[in-house]
């Protein structure tokens, strides 16, 4: 222990002496520690940190199978029932539905997210109310008076933390109130790391088993694992199937099923989970690319150091020091080093936190908000002690060599051959990276390529829900009509129209029935819809391959109309003329085909083309709907007024947020956009590495090499020749690194081919483009120490013999 | 060969002045084998230098073969030096990551010689030195001697009509320094100029004549 303080001591002392190197090093480190713990962050955030209920990992997401076939979808409340009362796995069974409320005090109305809830959710999860009480079996008695409870982040942000909120109504802007009972402890937020509840109301009986929109949530019982637990709702399952086949069913005629996920793996919704992994597994890949890449450089420093420490560890050996004892002592130095880096780094990783949370989270998540906790910090502890042996070891084992004292000339070149190695390596590592930001950056200029079907430039979206609005359907089709025949008049506006979901936002499913067409058994029937006003098809650029849009005739009630897309044609109709034909939907009656559009994107990038239908809105009224508004000149002046005119209309529904259209199409770029910008400025970040540690190595070769230089020039070297060897030899090496890092990158980019989009993970040009980026960077780097060695006087160098 | 008239060198130090050579005139003509001699700090080296074109801040005329190196662009110095000047060092200076074939290669390489006319010249000098034996060896794998003998077949590589020689046998013991100086005399014979800086005054016997130099001047 009294030598380990000793080391401490020295190590300390070393550092402060050689500042400019420590300086340099502690930079350089504080940097890669700094993206991996920010990008841990999240990690740690979305993944591994577990719901704060009582003991999550006996909680587990119980989903029910889509009816057209994917494993993860909602059940209904009366399977809520049957599963609650039939399963023996579980001490109990919650269920709870996204249940979103506009609240109203005094004039102002605002929004809350809430979820509503069975009895025992909260105390199936062991989450107390911090004040007051959470929801209960009471309230869904007979009678009872509606009640509300709130999460603690919302009661601090709109009640100022004030205890005798408990106890007051909450009115809703559509005339309803309940009775606030109880603020939860602080932490809980609802079942998903995305999206944080503001409140909590009791859960409405739905008798429909067709209505599919709750989570149902269980508690394990003691000793009972998922797989035996999953056995039960197999079982259950089945005998639901039994009872009710037809809501039991899904498209193909097979029975549904019922899918237990721990709560570890339901964190997220499990598509998103999906997408999460992917893109946690290359960022975190990424940075740990550019920490190896930092590692390198500082241990060329220390290799450096190393050689101008030879008479100290000399003099250590000679006093009877052992190899071990001097390593440690090295190893402490270094280890010392990447701890002044770790607190360091922390800034950095809360400023670049920040960033991304910033630019690349969809600002409706709210609630991932990753924390630098006891995990993270001791992830960055960890980090700095492995990185302070990837980077210290070979320089401490080459320093501590006994032979050093007497073989000083062969020591220098095996302390070359190793400087060149970790130069190799690094040059590989940023080859391996740059291709993969190449291949992203690639992808997303493609992906931006892509004809989307709709033009979203120069079109804002403002939602009008007029659900929480006092009076009946009649009065808020008269609001929408009014809203859109003001807004069409509005200065500044090209066009305006209403629907019911954009492009790339959300598109529901409904089944179809088109005239002459006869499905095939457990054909998938349902097509995704909108439902639009006149002029939307105008105001989103959508062309009309045949037909005619919307117009005035189909705005009235009785008018039975309907359009589809060239997949719906091509799927339903092949070769037949779609102008007039009959297609039914849901009870409908018939609706006729009026017009026919360019098929466009309303999912994804990647899917193929997709039928879809356009209903009009005058036939299939809605209250809640997305205004679309192209603006004649700039989209954003017309803002202010677009907000004016809706609460002229509806004065009662919170101010809503006007958003470029282009925002919300850019959500189908968000998984490239999030690998792209990563990899773009993590391989930014290893370019800038590579060329300080290449040039590092050049320089410091140069300044040991004078007196070679020196006899090359005595010898009739010309400057030139200097410069050439210098950047040759420079470049010789890097060449070899290109190489390793060209082939790894071949044998590598085919893991992420499935987030690259119209690029080849053998893309050439983006192979070659990285080639010869790195050799013109490494050539660029290498040529400030190649004039400096031109510049060496062979007189000078040979003077001192 | 060589004609010094005036030439001067000095160091800014200071408040003054430090001079290393002061007024130096002589001549050397060619076939001859000069000794330089003196004290440390007397500017042997540093006047070798100027002979071998290293060293351009000087002050004065310095004729090389006719021609005004006092006057010539650094370039034309440089093609003059490349094409009639081999060096040969004290500590020997070979490349130590290069073979002795590759040593003797380097200064060929400097003067554009084809890749089959250096190895035909590299051939008939290993042969000429007797070194075929060691043409694979590094540096580091022969003795004081023999890297000397490769140092001096490397200075005569490119053929050149002058040699200097700083303290070529310095760091040699007495008979390996003695077959050096045989080969400088052989060298000599055979019509190469040879101007050698030496503190030995037996090593000056070999040559015809003695320039002696103290605190910058030539003081014989």
């Amino acid at each position: 222990m009294p030598t380990l303080w000793q080391d401490l001591v020295y190590g300390a002392r070393m550092l402060l002496r050689h500042r400019g190197l420590t300086l340099v090093a502690v930079l350089t480190l504080a940097l890669g520690i700094g993206a991996n713990t920010a990008i841990f962050s999240f990690i740690n955030s979305v993944f591994l940190v577990p719901l704060p209920v009582r003991d999550p990992g006996r909680i587990a997401t119980l989903y029910t199978s889509d009816f057209s076939g994917p494993l993860y979808g909602a059940s209904s409340y009366p399977d809520f029932e049957d599963i609650r009362r039939l399963a023996t796995a579980f001490e109990d069974v919650a269920a709870s539905r996204g249940a979103s409320l506009v609240l109203r005090e005094g004039d102002e109305s605002f929004p809350a997210r809430g979820e509503a809830v069975s009895g025992s959710f909260f105390s199936m999860l062991g989450v107390r109310a911090a004040l007051g009480r959470p929801i209960q079996e009471a309230d869904f008695a007979e009678g009872a008076a509606p009640v509300v409870v709130l999460s603690d982040a919302f009661w601090r942000r709109r009640f100022g933390a004030d205890p005798s909120v408990v106890g007051r109504d909450l009115h809703t802007s559509n005339g309803k109130s309940a009775r606030v009972v109880g603020v939860i402890a602080p932490g809980f937020a609802g079942l998903t790391k995305i999206w944080r509840a503001d409140i909590w109301t009791p859960l409405a009986r739905d008798d429909k088993r067709s209505s599919r929109g709750l989570r149902l949530i269980a508690r394990l019982k003691p000793g009972v694992d998922v797989v035996a637990a999953q056995a039960n709702v197999d079982v259950i399952a089945q005998q639901l199937h039994d009872s009710y086949a037809q809501a039991w069913s899904n498209v193909r005629g097979e029975p549904r099923r019922l899918t237990l996920l721990p709560e570890k793996l339901s964190r997220l919704p499990p598509a998103m989970r999906a997408l999460g992994v992917r893109l946690g597994t290359l960022v975190f890949g990424v940075s740990c690319l550019v920490i190896l890449i930092a590692c390198g450089n500082i241990a060329n420093l220390l290799l450096a150091r190393a050689a101008e420490r030879r008479r100290e560890i000399a003099i250590r050996l000679s006093m009877g020091a052992t190899r071990v004892r001097l390593v440690r002592q090295l190893l402490t130095e270094s280890v010392l080093l990447s701890l002044t880096a770790g607190a360091a780094s922390l800034l950095f990783a809360l400023w670049l936190k920040t960033l991304m949370r910033t630019h690349l989270i969809p600002a409706e998540m709210t609630g991932l908000d990753p924390r630098l906790d006891g995990r993270v910090l001791a992830f960055t502890l960890l980090l700095c002690l492995v990185t302070a042996i990837v980077f210290g070891l070979a320089p401490a084992l080459e320093a501590t060599r006994p032979q050093l004292t007497s073989a000083l000339e062969s020591g220098g070149r095996r302390r070359a051959r190793i400087r060149a190695a970790l130069l190799v390596s690094q040059v590989a590592l940023s080859a391996l990276l740059l291709v993969g930001s190449g291949l992203f950056l690639r992808s997303l200029s493609h992906a931006y390529r892509i004809d989307l079907g709709f033009d979203p430039q120069g079109v804002v979206t403002a939602n009008v829900d007029l659900s929480p609005t006092a009076g009946g359907e009649p009065q808020r089709r008269e609001t929408h009509r009014l809203l859109l025949e003001r807004l069409r008049t509005m200065p500044g506006v090209s066009s305006v129209a209403l629907a019911s979901n954009l492009p790339l936002a959300g598109t529901p499913r409904a089944g179809v029935r088109p005239e002459g067409y006869a499905p095939q058994p457990g054909e998938d029937m349902e097509v995704a819809y909108s439902v639009v006003t006149r002029g939307f098809f105008e105001t989103m650029h959508i062309p009309i391959r045949r037909g005619r849009p919307f117009g005035e005739d189909d705005e009235r009630a009785d008018a039975r109309t309907v359009i589809v897309n060239e997949a719906f044609v091509a799927r339903y109709w092949p070769g037949q003329d779609p102008i007039g034909r009959r297609l039914v939907s849901g009870a409908d009656t018939a609706l006729e085909v009026v017009g026919v559009t360019a098929t466009g994107k309303y999912r994804g990038l990647r899917e193929d083309p997709m039928p879809y239908v356009f209903y009009p809105h005058a036939q299939r009224y809605r209250p809640g709907m997305m205004l679309v508004v192209r603006a004649s000149s700039d989209p954003s002046a017309i803002a202010r007024t677009l907000l004016h005119e809706i609460h002229a209309a509806a004065p009662t529904i919170p101010r809503p947020e006007v958003r470029p259209l282009l925002l919300i199409a850019d959500n189908a770029f968000y998984e490239i956009r999030v690998a792209s910008t990563m990899l773009g400025l993590f391989g930014t970040v290893a370019l800038a590495l590579t060329i300080i540690g290449l040039y590092g190595v050049v320089a410091y070769g140069v300044s040991t090499r004078q007196r070679e230089i020196g006899v090359r020039m005595a010898l009739g070297a010309e400057r030139r020749d200097i410069r050439r060897m210098i950047v040759g030899q420079a470049l010789s090496v890097v060449w070899i690194g290109l190489l390793i890092g060209l082939a790894a990158a071949a044998g590598t980019t085919r893991f992420v081919v499935h987030l690259l989009h119209d690029v080849s993970p053998l893309d050439p040009l983006t192979f070659i483009a990285i080639a010869a980026l790195l050799v013109a960077a490494s050539a660029a780097s290498s040529w400030m120490p190649a004039l400096r060695a031109a510049r060496v006087s062979p007189s000078s160098a040979l003077r001192y013999e | 060969m060589i004609q010094l008239h005036n030439v001067e060198k000095s160091y800014g130090s200071g408040a003054g002045q430090t001079w290393v050579l002061r007024r130096i005139n002589l001549e050397i003509r060619a076939g001859e084998f000069v000794s330089i001699m003196g004290p440390s700090g007397a500017g042997k080296s540093t006047l070798l230098h100027i002979l071998g074109m290293h060293d351009s801040a000087w002050a004065g005329e310095f004729n090389f073969l006719g021609e005004p190196i006092h006057k010539m662009s650094r370039k034309q110095v440089l093609e003059l030096q490349k094409k009639n000047i081999g060096f040969v060092f004290q500590s020997y200076h070979l490349l130590d990551d290069l073979t002795v074939y590759e040593n003797l290669e380097v200064p060929l390489s400097y003067r554009d010689y084809k890749k089959s006319d250096r190895q035909a010249i590299v051939s008939d000098i290993l042969d000429r030195f007797q070194i075929v034996a060691k043409k694979d060896l590094y540096p580091n794998q022969l003795s004081g001697g023999q890297q000397q003998l490769v140092g001096v077949a490397r200075a005569v590589v490119a053929s050149p009509k002058l040699i200097l020689a700083d303290e070529p046998t310095g760091n040699l013991h007495s008979d390996q320094g003695r077959e050096i100086m045989e080969l400088f005399k052989k060298l000599n014979s055979e019509g190469t100029t040879i101007i050698q800086v030496t503190h030995s005054e037996t090593n000056a016997t070999y040559g015809h004549r003695i320039i002696k130099l103290r605190d910058g001047w030539v003081v014989e």
